[in-house]
């Protein structure tokens, strides 16, 4: 059964012409009137390739991996490049045991807010080891990365303050200022003169927000100008290394390492289930920041504190991490291994220069055929579309492991090519 | 017009380039209740469209359109629009074109005649406009490549309109051999001039992610709807 790229509906129409755009309003009153209209393209876009997404996987997300597919209900080995484990610790032997130490101590789940009864003592251990190793003074706990920023930005700026976010910034950088209500502004994609254009001639409260590594499209920050620029207009610096904490710098610490400007960022956040392989995410900053959002990060304040089960293992990935520096070592062959058959292939990879490699195809219909050929040749890639990336821009996203094998890569590529060749993009 | 009060205006060439131009400009152009449609965080989108119409109620004319982008409205039961978009000025080469446009759609017009010109070469369409006061703009819209071919569509949009009298929409077809790609080769230049002045020329991306053609075709301009929820606000 081949996916069909074109589905004729009762909505007289191409179901490929539509996206998530399309469904925003409806001509009607009832709050309920868009519902049949989406779910009739909803229906039509699963076969069209939307299939693709969210389809269950029965094994670890090591670097092969057992899919259930969705289309005709198969069962397939794949050869996975999409799980961003970059070190390969989720399934690390002694991690899935300190995860089991924990639940057999704690139990499965915190039963609480951290501000009330979640707080466990491996909750406290884990963020006085996150900060030791980010050399902060304190880092806070969020349940999720996704909460971290929303809890984070909306916890700390107010109506009338300024925040000047990069355009590929995260959803939750932009929810949580969303939340916010301060005014927000955001600067073309890396571009430190954009960013200067847009702090201009504002007088309040300001923070920059930027990401070490963009999640997707792998380029990293220009961080240097940006602290110069933000340091110049006397705005906070806020940096979310989710892509790049445990992968870049000397210690690992992140791009703010890398660059040597640690000291010069104000809020450093980071996630536990990047290259930990776990689930959550962190502040590392000063005292005061922590205990102001102890009581005004609304979604940790609100939300069930991580897991105990969850911490206990990411507390060991986070030691595992610390003493084999090797794994990042082994990171940074494979991602300059594949790069370079990419490279070879003629494969457009953007402006990627991390572990984080897009393979971009920028067209938002035939994205859906080529996934739809990779999976069934072998290979576990992501169309990754609008609103995760600009309508215009649709690309795969390859996460390079430490764990990956030279002839795993290797077989990757050849079938990305493979693929890449018969549908005419190469 | 026909029994069922829809219009026809035929023509050789419509051109279509998108580009991003910051949300915040957008929302300074749409009236209150359209929301732009946003390929970024931040980024919205306006297009330049132009026709060269061969035969219509008002004879032969050539058109130019500065538009955004917006959430279309969706009803069950009833054809999806491919996109809706908000024309907020259009010109056109004669008066007769620019009566009929303001008094039939209800489209703000530029007041002066327009010189529009195509140049067509093999593998792109030129547009230039300009009116006695000097140059408005230039768009190249380049033809497909690789693997994209022209295929002969039917494609639904929604226009909205807003004057003193209200809100209103108005379901329109396009009829034709059709091209689209991402390929982003093609180019605008705007100039400053009052037809230009709802936009930072600057804050404009001068390549288009999308570039569209249809040669050929039929536009389809259903009547008017007035959108009382919108106008009321």
């Amino acid at each position: 059964m081949a996916v069909r790229t074109r589905v004729q509906s009762q909505m007289h129409g191409d179901s490929s012409d539509y996206d998530y755009s399309s469904f925003y309003y409806s001509s009607s009153d009832d709050v309920f009137a868009i519902l049949e209209p989406y779910t009739e393209w909803y229906d039509d876009a699963q076969l069209r390739g939307y299939y693709l997404y969210g389809q269950p996987m029965s094994s670890r997300p090591t670097t092969r991996i057992e899919l259930q597919e969705k289309l005709e209900q198969r069962r397939l080995n794949l050869l996975n490049l999409s799980s961003y484990n970059y070190l390969g610790l989720s399934y690390r032997p002694e991690v899935i045991e300190a995860a089991k130490r924990a639940l057999d101590r704690y139990g499965m789940g915190a039963a609480g807010s951290p501000v009330l009864s979640g707080t466990m003592d491996v909750h406290i251990e884990l963020e006085r080891e996150l900060a030791a190793f980010k050399n902060k003074p304190a880092c806070m706990l969020f349940p999720t990365g996704y909460s971290t920023n929303v809890g984070l930005i909306q916890g700390l700026m107010r109506p009338g303050d300024l925040i000047v976010a990069d355009q590929n910034s995260h959803a939750s950088i932009v929810d949580g200022a969303i939340l916010s209500k301060a005014e927000v502004r955001f600067f073309r994609h890396n571009r430190p003169e954009e960013l200067e254009k847009k702090l201009k001639g504002w007088d309040g409260k300001k923070m920059v927000v930027v990401e070490g590594v963009y999640s997707m499209d792998g380029d990293v920050c220009k961080l240097p100008e940006i602290v110069a620029i933000a340091k110049k207009h006397e705005a906070r610096i806020m940096i979310d290394e989710a892509h790049s904490t445990f992968i870049y710098g000397e210690n690992g610490r992140g791009v703010a390492e890398a660059f040597g400007l640690e000291d010069e960022i104000d809020i450093h956040v980071g996630t536990l289930s990047k290259a930990l392989g776990g689930q959550g995410g962190f502040v590392a900053g000063s005292a005061s920041l922590y205990k102001y959002l102890e009581g005004f990060a609304r979604s940790r304040l609100f939300s069930c504190a991580l897991s105990p089960v969850v911490s206990g293992g990411v507390l060991e990935a986070l030691r595992i991490a610390g003493r084999e520096p090797g794994l990042r070592a082994r990171l940074w062959a494979n991602v300059a291994h594949i790069r370079r058959l990419m490279r070879e292939e003629g494969i457009d990879v953007g402006e990627s220069t991390s572990q984080v490699i897009p393979v971009m195809i920028r067209n938002d219909r035939r994205i859906f055929d080529v996934a739809h050929r990779l999976q069934r040749a072998g290979l576990y890639l992501q169309p990754i579309v609008y609103p995760a990336v600009a309508k215009h821009r649709s690309r795969f996203r390859i996460s390079v492991s430490a764990t990956h094998t030279t002839d795993q890569l290797n077989e990757g590529v050849s079938i990305l090519a493979h693929v890449l060749r018969e549908e005419g993009i190469l | 017009m026909t029994d069922d009060g829809i219009r026809r205006y035929l023509y050789r060439d419509a051109i279509n380039g998108f580009f991003e131009f910051p949300t915040e400009h957008a929302r300074t152009i749409l009236p209150h209740g359209l929301q732009p449609v946003e390929p970024h965080h931040g980024m919205s989108i306006l297009t330049v469209t132009a026709f060269e119409f061969h035969d219509s109620a008002v004879g032969a004319y050539r058109e130019i359109a500065l538009s955004v982008i917006i959430s279309p409205r969706v009803r069950h039961g009833e054809p999806m629009a491919r996109a809706a978009m908000y024309p907020f000025l259009v010109g056109t080469t004669t008066r007769a074109a620019r009566e009929h446009g303001i008094s039939v759609w209800h489209l703000p017009h530029h007041l002066l005649d327009l010189d529009v010109a195509f140049e067509r070469g093999p593998s792109a369409i030129t547009l230039t406009a300009a009116d006695p006061s000097g140059p408005i703009l230039a768009m190249t819209i380049t033809d497909a490549e690789r693997g994209v071919t022209w295929e002969k569509v039917e494609h639904r949009y929604q226009t909205f309109m807003h004057d003193e009298g209200g809100t209103y929409l108005s379901p329109l077809v396009m009829q034709g051999p059709f091209m689209e790609h991402e390929d982003e080769r093609g180019r605008l230049t705007l100039h400053a001039h009052a037809f230009t002045g709802a936009v930072d020329p600057d804050e404009v991306t001068s390549t288009p992610f999308r570039e569209q053609w249809m040669k050929d075709g039929v536009e389809s301009i259903h009547p008017l709807q007035t959108l009382t929820a919108l106008a009321s606000r």
